[in-house]
């Protein structure tokens, strides 16, 4: 083989450029440290580096997140430690308040220092940690809870929750998240009333309505999801509701408020509800009493609607209750009585219950139960120590206003004074509508100095923006307040979803219960409007009569009021021939009818409908039929039994719900009780047995404390009824056969009244205004209390029968009731009371400790996490080492061996290249 | 018959004229030593003619009188196998070196791995998100979000640059080669004029113009590291050069070649002979490698990224959207959005349809389908009253399974219908395409009549690198961006993380973007960027070893050897001292 000299010289060049290269490289590795500068170097420990980097990156972020996770828990646990400080003395309070040997002093004393526990726990629910309150789910930038206190003595009276239910997580791992929040309402309202509706779906809900939650209005469009009902619900907060949806798609509704339940009514958009006819079922509050049910002659529940005055008849000679009674005392023991009703008429529920108190009372012994008129049922508790009572059927037949004596109807049919439900945002309030209100000629005003004076009739105009009933009424309210005339002598209110408008009989002296309402004919170019009509006035009294009551329905037929159009989806309701109208002399099944999905736009379309149900039905057809009724200007359905049919008669006819209305169509016909359980119907929990109203509850049992300090002339029911007594009113109390009496002022105030009556008793009695707005009177020495009666007397000397039978214990549900208490052992209830609380609190306690187990175990997880991660932070650590970095000890004695080499080769070739035999020539 | 007097003396003569050329030749040899390109000569010496003496006598003393040497030619020693070897493999070793050194520059525009690639730049991205998780209701944490994402796009847009600039260097340096070319090659086809003009000179074979012959082989062999080069040798002593079988020099004649402009793809000029107008597909040589880089390896590279980013930005604006900003008001993505393009179904869904609405309730059949060439497919079971999925099911599956495309029930022209959208796409190139597969699920969509819209978009859409960038609202009102999520009830209330949460744990979605994770789907870019780079880098390492071989054997042959030539010297150098004279 050749070698030419050339060649000697490009190989030992090429090759000393291999060493120097190699020497870069590794000068390189040393200097920075890297095994790798570029992805060339090594793609696949270039792709683990990558991928190292990631890991470390997201470690080291899981690990922040636990740090914050952590701080939050471990506030949040420094927090409910201290509540649980403050409930366990709360404990010990109760324990020690519920001695029988204290004097009122001394529960004073607790009663304030638990008020201060309580305002401090307040305080401890409204914490927040680096500005976030921990206790309002995702509202963490507003305070967890409103304060509502007592405007008189600055007491809380009850909170609010104001945050959301939302769970806050913080991401620890791939795929492992942890919630660091505890919502302030599932702490601190845990047992607040609740509503779950039925399983419906994502699905537009095709159907529309409104209802009311807690009388805030809410509008249902056949467009709207479940969703956007719930959406609707939480927008308006005054309503202190918050709606959710759950993930089987239902609707629940939660109270926000310590003390307030969650009241449900339907306002329109339900077949039956429409016909005036109530959900059946109604709520039953039997804790240590019963309620009666009410049942007419087929054995039919009654509804719990209220019946302010309605008369009643015992439709036999006469009846037998029986009451059983049974207690813990002596024992143990169980009597059972038979009370004998006589057959009279009674003037209302309340009369019922008079009469039956005084024969329970002759029965077995006073003192031991009390009946009275509960909102329309009658209700019978006892006060016998762990006792119960059994109360067994009840016949009850009612008069209906035109006289006839309905055996199958109930009572609640009625439409009291002269009008129908009022839709909400009532058509014709479009700025143009008004109606005069006058006080007819029997009706007169006498103030001192002046010759009685009929007035002139006065205009009302009704505001283009009320968008409710309730907003029509402040409207004429506030209209009758702004007339000197009117004022404090008529007044417009809700009965009941109906505008009605009364005189009021008290003020200054006025006639009778005179009164007309007409519609304005205002000159041009106003046109007419039929502003009563629209406002479901359906007869216009012309005469100075009063406002007769008008039937709604007579026997057998049931009206429409008209709220035309209306928009129908599936529901259905019950026809059903009584046991007074027979088919062949046998009582035929009720016989549900379905209406199909529709818009029905005249009451001839709606009754068409109806009667194509009906003859759908082989027992009803023939038998009935709806029809269009002209009624003062206004067309009603209504189905009646047409007894042509072969075979038909008797008249009897009962409607019933099958699907209940808008709230039974959202699925609200069945709420839930805290602690478990359904009810049916739609009801209301009064108790609301949360750790902040079960301590609002102990101070103000302690303090004896309550409605004491409301005013006689603001004293009303929960729908509205106002019961005032205005200033001048006088007060007789009678006992021990001499009386004495209290002429209310104006600023006068049930303690007030309560400070008379116990001025006209004398030393060895005290009587005191219970929290529930009874006034107790009662004898501390345990000693028999004798009978009190109490009488009131309006302006023109008239008897003010409804407040007397309110202080006689009798009446329904007002927010601050008066009763006169007599014959009790007080401090049997207070015991009793107080013991059912320690139970609450023990409950509020269970609920701390739970949760701070909860966060104990969740601040393990986090601890571990934490430690796994550092774990997984050094491995990753080691691993992004040994693929990243350069071994410098190896790099280095390379980078010497490669030095060598070229050291050698620089040394050899500038020795050997030049040789050529021309050197041996010359 | 006698002799002259003088033939001797002649003879003698021939002898040292000969000697004195191959000294000559030894000399030139010697000089030439390390001239690159250079070929050692030879002398070829033979005996020159005899003389014969005819005449009657020529019996008696029959013969013919030898008249000395005389130098045929001087020849070039060269191997011409070698020589077209190293001009296929120089072609070769200058195709991996130019794709080696582009890639460094690929690797430059990823800067992988270091604090300021894109991977760091993601996980800065995602932990600015859970850091905003952690507390969504301050602006510090909303600040820092902000700076991570506009560091993800300034990032992204100049790695768009970048790659535009790279794409116009090599369009710079196709010119600048496509010159050289034609420098070159017309320069072989003068050489090729002057040999011929030369050689035809002398007898056949005798002239060689070795040296002329030793430039142009050194111009070619330039030629042949530009552009892949054959060689063809002519009888006339020329040569043809061949580029993919046309000839680049034909003997005297040489055909210029152009860059010509693509109407096409600006971008993209090629290569043509300026006459002919035939387009050269060039494989081989600096040429090769840098049409190899501009018009396969930097598109695909681009595609790769382009796809990334058009999955990154509609992955966290699907959320996005959904979410709640601090302000109460959802709706508004994070990056900006494009739409490009929409196909809407012409007839309404039934009444009442929602997202939850089973396929079942609408009638649908089992079948397959495809969108954006991705088939989906809806099995038996899933259109079973039971276990049917719903139409929400449906639309996410579908844009999983894409890049670019949003499904919703629109209810923009009075009635319900389903609206394919194409948001952000890999390029302005990409369209929306919907096909029915086996069953006419388009139809049961509504879709028989579908509505089509393109949006024209000012400024106009280029690819998803270039328009990468956070939505100005974002940036402009930090309380937009979306904490909190939708239940469907309204605003959930400042500490609501889940929408931050949702978009953090993207991160580790194992199915963002085609079946792997968007850390993944980078990774896998970057190293098969390395990947690619390697190779080329090594195949490059082991051509210069090829070439380096070839150049020694050549070198063996034609390089001068000085103990040789020395060797050389004195024997031509004795050759003349024992001259006889007579």
């Amino acid at each position: 083989m050749r070698i030419p000299n050339t060649l000697l010289t490009s190989n030992y060049m090429s090759d000393l450029q291999r060493v120097q290269q190699d020497i870069a490289k590794l000068l390189r590795q040393t200097s920075t440290g890297k095994l790798y500068e570029r992805p060339r170097d090594n793609p696949s420990a270039i792709s683990t580096s990558l991928n190292l980097s990631r890991v470390l990156a997201s470690t080291m972020q899981y690990t922040r997140n636990v740090d914050n996770g952590l701080g939050r828990l471990n506030f949040t646990e420094i927090t409910l430690s201290e509540v649980n400080t403050q409930i366990q003395r709360v404990r010990e309070l109760t324990v020690q308040g519920s001695s029988t040997v204290l004097t009122r002093d001394d529960r004073t004393a607790i009663a304030q220092e638990v008020n201060q526990l309580l305002e401090h726990t307040i305080t401890l629910s409204n914490s927040n940690f680096s500005g976030r309150f921990v206790f309002s789910g995702y509202e963490t930038l507003t305070e967890s809870f409103r304060i509502n206190s007592n405007t008189q003595d600055g007491f809380t009276n009850s909170v609010t929750y104001q945050g959301d239910f939302g769970s806050i997580a913080r991401n620890i791992g791939i795929a492992r998240d942890l919630d660091v929040n505890f919502d302030g309402h599932s702490i601190f309202l845990d047992h607040t009333w609740q509503a779950q509706g039925r399983q419906m779906s994502g699905q537009p809900l095709g159907f529309s309505g409104t209802f009311e939650i807690n009388e805030r209005l809410i509008v249902v469009n056949p467009a709207d999801t479940l969703a956007d009902v719930a959406k609707r619900i939480n927008t308006d907060t005054r309503s202190e509701v918050r709606a959710e949806v759950t993930n089987d798609f239902r609707l629940k509704l939660t109270s926000l408020n310590s003390s307030k339940s969650i009241k449900l009514r339907d306002l329109s958009g339900s077949v039956l509800e429409d016909m005036e006819i109530l959900p059946q079922g109604a709520f039953n509050k039997a804790q240590t009493g019963v309620t009666l049910p009410l049942t007419d002659s087929t054995g039919a529940l009654h509804s719990a609607a209220p019946v302010p005055g309605f008369p009643l008849s015992l439709p036999v000679a006469s009846q037998d209750m029986v009451i059983t009674l049974s207690g813990a005392a002596n024992g143990g023991f169980t009597e059972s009585k038979a009370i004998k009703l006589d057959a009279v008429t009674y003037n209302s529920l309340a009369d019922l219950a008079v009469e039956i108190q005084k024969k329970a009372d002759l029965a077995f012994g006073e003192d031991k139960l009390i009946v009275r008129d509960n909102g329309g049922l009658l209700e019978i508790e006892t006060f016998v120590q762990n006792g119960s009572v059994l109360v067994g059927d009840l016949l009850l037949g009612g008069t209906a206003p035109d006289g006839t004596v309905d055996t199958a109807s109930n009572f609640i049919l009625g439409a009291p004074y002269g009008s129908t439900p009022t839709p909400a945002g009532a058509a014709g309030t479009d700025g143009n509508d008004r109606f005069t209100i006058d006080l007819g000629p029997d009706a007169y005003i006498t103030r001192p100095g002046e010759t009685p004076i009929d007035l002139n009739p006065v205009e009302i105009n009704l505001d283009a923006s009320a968008a409710s009933l309730q907003d029509i009424i402040d409207d004429i309210n506030a209209q009758i307040l702004d007339n000197r005339y009117l004022s404090g002598l008529v007044r417009a209110e809700d009965d009941g979803g109906r505008l009605r408008i009364i005189t009021t009989q008290t003020g200054i002296q006025v006639g009778i219960d005179d009164l007309i309402l007409r519609n304005s004919v205002p000159g041009p170019p106003v046109p007419a409007t039929d502003t009563l009509g629209a406002l479901g006035f359906y007869v216009e009294p012309t005469t100075g009569e009063s406002a007769p009551p008008v039937p709604a329905q007579v026997q057998s037929s049931f009206g429409w009021p008209g709220a035309i159009p209306v928009v129908l989806g599936q529901q259905s309701f019950s026809i059903d021939l009584g046991p007074g109208s027979s088919i062949d002399g046998t009582d035929p099944a009720p016989v549900t009818i379905t209406m199909p999905v529709n818009v029905y736009g005249t009451e001839a379309q709606l009754a068409a409908e109806i009667n194509n149900q009906i003859a759908l039905s082989p027992v009803l057809k023939n038998a009935v039929i709806a029809v269009v009724v002209n009624r003062g200007g206004t067309n009603f359905v209504d189905i009646q039994t047409t007894n042509v049919g072969s075979g038909v008669e008797g008249t009897d006819l009962q409607l019933a719900d099958v699907d209940a209305g808008m709230l039974a169509l959202l699925g609200l016909g069945a709420p839930t009780i805290p602690g478990g359980g359904t009810q049916p119907g739609i009801g209301e929990i009064t108790e609301a047995d949360n750790m902040i109203n079960t301590m609002i509850q102990l101070r103000d049992e302690l303090l004896g404390y309550s409605a004491a300090q409301s005013r006689l002339s603001d004293l009303h029911d929960v729908n509205g009824v106002s019961y005032d007594l205005a200033p001048g009113t006088e007060i007789r109390i009678f006992s021990d056969g001499s009386s004495s009496s209290f002429i209310v002022q104006r600023f006068s105030t049930m303690q007030d009244l309560a400070d008379a009556i116990e001025s006209k008793l004398g030393v060895s009695l005290e009587v005191e205004v219970q929290r529930d707005g009874r006034i107790r009177v009662f004898n501390p020495n345990n000693s028999v209390v004798n009978d009190i009666r109490i009488e009131a007397y309006g302006l023109k000397g008239q008897r003010l029968s409804a407040f007397e039978e309110r202080m006689s214990g009798i009446s329904g549900r007002l927010i601050y009731r008066a009763e006169l208490a007599s014959r009790t052992t007080y401090e049997d209830e207070r015991f009793q009371h107080l013991t059912n609380r320690i139970g609450n609190v023990d409950r509020a306690l269970e609920k701390i400790t739970s949760t701070l187990a909860i966060i104990g175990s969740r601040t393990r997880r986090l601890d571990l996490t934490l430690t796994q991660n550092d774990t997984l932070n050094v491995n990753t650590l080691d691993l992004q080492n040994k693929n990243d970095n350069a071994d410098m000890a190896e790099a280095i004695i390379k980078l010497k061996e490669r030095e060598n080499v070229l050291n050698a080769a620089l040394g050899t070739g500038s020795r050997v290249i030049p040789t050529t035999l021309f050197d041996f020539l010359r | 018959m006698l002799r002259g007097t003088f033939l001797g003396l002649e003879t003698s003569k021939k002898g040292l004229l000969t000697a004195r050329a191959a000294l000559d030749v030894t000399g030139h040899n010697i000089a030439n030593a390390n001239t690159e390109g250079y070929s050692r000569q030879r002398v070829n010496i033979s005996a020159s003619d005899p003389l014969s003496f005819p005449g009657a006598f020529v019996t008696i003393r029959p013969g013919q009188v030898g008249t000395g040497a005389t130098v045929t030619s001087i020849t070039r020693i060269r191997s011409i196998y070698i020589e077209s070897q190293l001009h296929q493999e120089h072609g070769r070793s200058t195709l991996y070196q130019t794709m080696s050194d582009a890639y460094i520059r690929v690797e430059d525009i990823f800067n992988e791995p270091s604090e300021n690639g894109l991977n760091s730049l993601m996980d800065n991205f995602f932990n600015a998100w859970e850091d905003l998780s952690n507390d969504p209701e301050s602006a510090s944490t909303r600040t820092n979000l902000a700076q991570a994402g506009l560091a993800m796009t300034e990032f992204v847009n100049e790695q768009d640059r970048r790659l535009d600039r790279e794409v116009a260097n090599i369009n710079e340096q196709l010119q600048d080669r496509v010159d050289r070319i034609n420098q070159l090659s017309s320069q072989v086809a003068v050489i090729n004029k002057q040999i011929i003009q030369i050689e035809s000179g002398g007898e056949s074979g005798q002239m060689k113009a070795n040296d002329l012959m030793d430039q142009r082989d050194a111009m070619i062999e330039e030629l042949s590291k530009i552009v892949n080069a054959r060689v063809l040798h002519n009888n006339d002593g020329s040569l043809s050069v061949l580029v993919q079988g046309h000839p680049l020099v034909n003997g005297v004649d040489f055909h210029e070649i152009r860059l010509q402009q693509n109407e096409a793809d600006l971008n993209r000029p090629y290569i043509e002979f300026s006459k002919s107008r035939i387009r050269l597909d060039i494989r081989a040589g600096e040429l090769g490698g840098m049409l190899q880089m501009r018009d396969v390896e930097l598109p695909t590279v681009r595609l790769e990224q382009e796809k990334l980013v058009t999955a990154f930005t509609n992955r966290v604006n699907k959320l996005h959207i959904g979410g709640y900003g601090l302000d109460g008001i959802s709706g508004r993505s994070f990056f900006t959005d494009y739409r490009t393009e929409q196909y809407g179904g012409s007839s309404a869904l039934p009444a009442g349809t929602t997202l939850d609405t089973t396929l079942d309730q609408l009638g649908f059949t089992s079948g397959d389908f495809f969108i954006q060439g991705q088939r989906i497919e809806i099995t038996p079971a899933e259109v079973l009253a039971s276990t049917a999925i719903t139409l929400g099911d449906l639309f996410e599956r579908i844009e999983r399974a894409t890049l670019d495309v949003r499904v919703s029930i629109d209810g923009s022209l009075g009635f319900q219908r389903v609206v394919f959208e194409q948001y952000n796409p890999v390029d302005s190139d990409t369209r929306l395409a919907i096909k029915d597969g086996s069953s006419n699920f388009f139809e049961q969509l509504g879709f028989d009549n579908a509505t089509h819209e393109k949006y024209f978009l000012d400024p106009p859409y280029r690819n998803s690198l270039a328009n990468f960038s956070l939505n100005p609202q974002i940036l402009s009102d930090l309380d937009s961006i979306a904490a909190a999520a939708d239940d469907g009830t309204g605003f959930p209330g400042p500490g609501d993380n889940r929408t931050a949460l949702g978009i953090a744990d993207l991160r580790n979605d194992s199915r963002a973007l085609l079946n792997s994770s968007f850390g993944e789907y980078y990774q896998g870019l970057v190293s098969s960027i390395g990947a690619t780079a390697l190779t080329a880098q090594r195949s490059h390492s082991t051509q210069t070893l090829v070439v380096e071989q070839l150049v020694e054997r050549r070198l063996e042959i034609s390089g001068v050897n000085l103990d040789e030539e020395a060797v050389n010297i004195v024997k031509f150098q004795s050759a003349m001292r024992p001259t006889p004279a007579p």
